[in-house]
């Protein structure tokens, strides 16, 4: 099953145009689902195990690339505020409380003054 | 490397700040300083120029130009807002893009213009203002 669902994505990533969604190239495929079905259950066109390569590198190659940022102070540098104060907060940041959660303030709460201002660093859960 | 002067900063009384080093620009991205309590952003363009233009975006009220696209119109490089996409010269800093909005109350369209000079790989901007 996951492999038919693998070759499905692959297949669709090899033919699709650009920011193509499935449905209209299922739709617009030649021979339609039906092509599809046969193209990666029956190996019509004898890509499948090309197609069940192309996966596994890609998963073998798989890098998380928030995870990566956070390993790597100088791609991290890029996420500060300020490039000649990393320490100080956006000032202009500035957020309310609402049932036990952060939202950033409107207009009218900016001017009241009764906002919380957002930390140098947001919390990061690992 | 070239420094942008705008006719209303030539003639005000300006303070070169030190912003960070040239090196730690990356090309056709910005940063954004805060100088004295005023935000600016910075972009280092492929050409290795540098331009300064104030960080708050008039359209949307928040302080984000140094997140923009840098782009460029008949060869003049401008900075397009990462709110909504209105197109601004990073050379005199006018709007010249409105997307058909008004800016936020109280803010002028055209962004605010800062000279920048780049001395022996540091970056440096004039702000209006004494020390």
């Amino acid at each position: 099953m996951f492999r038919l669902v693998d070759r499905y994505l692959m297949y669709y990533i090899r033919t699709a145009d650009r920011l193509q969604r499935t449905a209209p190239w299922q739709e617009e495929h030649e021979g339609g689902l039906e092509a599809i079905r046969a193209v990666i259950m029956d190996d019509s066109l004898g890509i499948c195990a090309d197609l069940d390569a192309h996966m596994a590198r890609h998963i073998d190659a798989y890098e998380d690339e928030w995870k990566a940022v956070l390993g790597d102070p100088e791609r991290l540098k890029q996420f500060t505020s300020f490039v000649n104060a990393p320490e100080e907060p956006d000032p202009t940041l500035a957020y309310v409380e609402q049932r036990g959660q952060r939202r950033p303030a409107n207009e009218s709460e900016r001017r009241g003054g009764a906002v919380l201002i957002a930390p140098s660093r947001l919390e990061v859960r690992s | 490397m070239t420094a942008v002067r705008h006719d209303s900063i030539e003639t005000a009384a300006t303070t070169r700040i030190e912003v960070c080093a040239y090196d730690r620009l990356t090309p056709d991205l910005g940063v954004a300083a805060l100088i004295h309590g005023i935000q600016v952003a910075i972009f280092r363009l492929a050409d290795g120029t540098v331009h300064a233009v104030q960080n708050l975006d008039p359209f949307s009220g928040a302080s984000v130009m140094s997140r923009g696209i840098t782009g460029s119109r008949g060869g003049e490089p401008t900075i397009a807002s990462p709110i909504y996409k209105q197109v601004f010269s990073l050379l005199t800093g006018e709007c010249l893009v409105t997307m058909d909005k008004a800016p936020h109350e109280g803010y002028a369209a055209d962004l605010s213009v800062y000279a920048v000079t780049v001395d022996s790989g540091t970056v440096y901007v004039d702000v209006p203002g004494p020390m």
